[in-house]
């Protein structure tokens, strides 16, 4: 039986994996966490797990020894993201592993991809969404690691994935019952991915003769993001009607300024010959000048509230990742993936919210027992 | 005078990371106020007890009870549960009063020999059940024996989040440390549920234990009287729905982490949401006191009332019988467990799950 390393089994994706995995007895599953608390949902196994930093090279190397495959699926600030490549190809390859499935994301592409996106497109790091960003550094570090090493790489591009312990869901849950929920204009596609047939092309990708391929990874149906809405508030037992804003304020992404400079190229490259004290002053001065810019606009917002009015809900300012989510036209293909890898959706879209929705109602939230009778509906 | 009136020397039992982020801390605060010496950090580990005798002048980092000073005369056990038993009873043979840290014991038979050791030595055995300490779970066993808002019909209690306590190590997680989440952080909602309603005449209790130790736990209780209640806990996903009780006349809502914020509705249009204060003044015309004990605050109140309690100026918030009843429900919880349904698995998953548990 194949042994599986998975690096990040704590998180949403790895935890699922690892449960698939080990239940459909699919693989020896070995969850490499960062530490002991992360520990709490995968000790429902009788696993061998293994402690290690996604940076810390000899721990990874312990942890990735006897192991054939790395699935690589950590999550962290985006600096994380972009390290940890290096760290564990060269742990990977010390260690005797056959070939590492990295987690990329479909965002590489940006939240609103331009109808046509597939994985002959090009990538950039101009996103103004820094994750998008740094996902795209990462693979391009994969990338470059695998052309000099031996340990074979292949990448996957999951957009929104789905499913049982999904924060996503739940927040979506949550402003609906609080009814905070929107969308933005309403007939943008939701790109998903149930969790279980993100687990399959994992699967898939451990073997497959894919060595250096990319794989867009994602449901079979198209869904509105109105739709998806819509079902979920009527799961929810909720009979009120999400509202649409067509022309939100959006929140642009406020990066620390320090890692704004560092995102500017010429900065980033200059960063490491800047002495160190003038580094430390710098920052000093940045950190100061960015709590007295905080304050000053705190107490703005303050000043700003009117007594005479009667309370009601505000209209939302949306983070810019969500508007343009929301705003997607693209429903991206898993064309290349059936093709090289076999690729198909084990669970239609209905079936993965109606078992989502089940794990909701497992999780206590108001789920009706049938939250989902008219299938066909939201799915186009 | 007893020997506690001159002061409390007091031995830190077990150097994990409860001692460090939270007895240390109160032992800390109370030292300039209270007549008391820190006098030993007891662990195998060498590095932990050194990193917690240095926090203290005058503690002696010890590897074993052996070595204690012979002037030690209060002790807190916050060791591996399953050290618990073995430790107090030797803590207690040699006069030494015990705030037992929870979950009591790995067994029902392990706290009544523990409470046998507390009255045959004339010592106290507390038990360190902190949150009936919070402001909000006394309020509510007021509401309850009072009948503030008639009689409790049903609950739901819910605790959970995504683990994220320091554990020192993964030993926490192996079967053999006991360590499930209903012995964890369930250990909290059944001492306040026995504190609010006594014991339960039915209890049906699922987890999804598959070979290691539970991560999620679905318990229903049937009380004398018709009161029935789940209790949901889970240590991998973060449910935030709040702890609800429905009575005869309205309900009674709180968030288990928050301890002095209580939310009441009686079906009118609007609900109350209140953060709770000590009430000072006569009782015709009360006035707002401090307010209530926040989680930091609860365990130095904790200790105080551990003090008094060896002191016999008070009683224990939480008796060592008390702390019985705790593991005596778990215990039966455990005998009468099942696998919980998990809906979103596959056919293959769950049978394989089935034949795990």
């Amino acid at each position: 039986m194949i042994r599986v390393g998975v690096l990040g089994a704590s998180g949403f994706v790895g935890t699922r994996l690892t449960e698939i995995f080990h239940l459909e007895r699919m693989a020896e599953v070995v969850p490499i966490v960062r530490s002991s608390n992360s520990l709490a949902g995968l000790a429902r196994f009788a696993l061998e797990w293994r402690i290690a930093d996604a940076l810390d090279y000899g721990a990874l190397v312990e942890a990735f020894r006897g192991c054939d495959v790395i699935v690589h699926s950590i999550h962290g600030p985006n600096e994380l993201l972009v390290e940890a490549p290096r760290v564990a190809y060269r742990a990977a390859s010390r260690a005797g592993v056959r070939r590492i499935v990295y987690l990329s994301t479909a965002a590489v592409h940006g939240q609103d991809p331009a109808p046509g996106t597939d994985e002959t497109s090009p990538l950039h790091t101009r996103h103004p969404v820094s994750y998008n960003n740094a996902k795209v550094r990462a693979e391009r570090e994969f990338q470059r690691l695998r052309k000099g090493g031996n340990v074979e790489v292949v990448i996957l591009r999951p957009p929104i994935v789905f499913g049982p312990r999904d924060g996503w869901v739940t927040s979506m849950a949550e402003a609906i019952l609080a009814r905070s929920a929107y969308v933005v204009r309403g007939e943008g596609i939701c790109n998903t991915v149930y969790v279980d047939n993100l687990v399959h092309a994992i699967r898939l990708a451990m073997t497959a003769d894919a060595d250096g391929e990319v794989f867009i990874i994602t449901d079979k149906e198209s869904v509105t993001w109105s739709a998806l809405y819509r079902r979920v508030s009527e799961a929810l037992g909720n009979h009120w009607t999400v509202p649409v804003i067509e022309d939100p304020a959006v929140i642009r992404e406020r990066l620390p300024i320090l890692a704004k400079l560092k995102e500017f190229a010429p900065v980033g490259a200059a960063v490491p010959f800047i002495p160190r004290g003038w580094k430390i002053a710098a920052r000093d001065a940045i950190n100061v000048a960015s709590v007295a810019l905080s304050a000053a606009r705190s107490a703005g917002r303050h000043q700003s509230i009117n007594p005479w009015q009667l309370p009601a809900t505000p209209t939302p300012a949306v983070p810019l990742s969500v508007a343009l989510l929301h705003r997607c036209r693209h429903k991206f293909s898993y064309a290349k993936a059936k093709d090289r890898m076999g690729y198909e959706p084990l669970l239609s879209l209905d079936e993965g919210l109606e078992r989502t929705l089940a794990w909701m109602r497992f999780v206590a939230y108001p789920v009706g027992p049938r939250s989902i009778t008219d299938a066909g509906r939201a799915v186009r | 005078m007893t020997h506690t009136d001159a002061g409390a020397r007091v031995a830190l039992v077990g150097c994990g990371a409860v001692v460090e982020h939270i007895h240390a801390k109160v032992l800390q605060y109370l030292l300039t106020r209270e007549p008391i010496a820190v006098v030993a950090a007891v662990d195998p580990d060498p590095s932990r007890r050194e990193l917690i005798s240095a926090l203290f002048r005058g503690c002696e980092p010890i590897a074993a009870l052996a070595d204690l000073p012979t002037d030690t005369n209060f002790a807190i056990v916050a060791s591996p549960v399953r050290f618990h038993a073995e430790q107090t009873i030797e803590l207690l043979r040699r006069g030494i009063h015990v705030l037992c840290e929870k979950p009591m014991a790995m067994t029902s038979r392990e706290c009544s020999q523990m409470n046998a050791a507390a009255a045959e030595a004339g010592c106290l055995l507390a038990l360190g059940h902190v949150r009936r300490f919070y402001p909000v779970a006394v309020q509510i066993r007021d509401m309850i024996r009072n009948r503030s808002l008639g009689r409790a019909l049903s609950f739901r209690m819910i605790e959970g989040s995504v683990y994220r306590w320091s554990a020192v190590s993964d030993a926490y997680f192996r079967r053999a440390s006991g360590g499930g989440a209903l012995r964890d952080i369930g250990v909290h909602l059944v001492d306040l549920l026995l504190w609010w309603f006594g014991q339960p005449e039915e209890v049906d209790y699922r987890d999804d234990a598959m070979g290691g130790v539970e991560a999620n736990v679905r318990l229903r209780l049937a009380f004398d009287g018709g009161l029935t209640g789940d209790v949901y806990l889970s240590r991998d996903s973060t449910i935030r729905q709040p702890c609800f009780i429905a009575f005869e006349h309205g309900w009674a809502a709180f968030d288990p982490y928050d301890t002095n914020r209580l939310q009441i509705g009686t079906f009118a249009g609007t609900m109350l949401d209140s953060h709770l204060h000590e009430q000072v003044g006569r009782r015709e015309a009360p006035r707002m006191g401090v307010p209530g004990a926040t989680f930091q605050q609860a365990f130095i109140l904790q200790f105080l009332n551990f003090m008094r309690a060896a002191a016999g100026k008070e009683m224990p918030r939480t008796s060592g019988e008390e702390g019985a009843q705790s593991i005596q429900l778990i215990e039966r919880c455990y005998s009468a467990r099942r696998l919980v349904d998990m809906p979103w698995m596959s056919e293959k998953e769950i049978t394989q799950a089935r034949m795990l548990t």
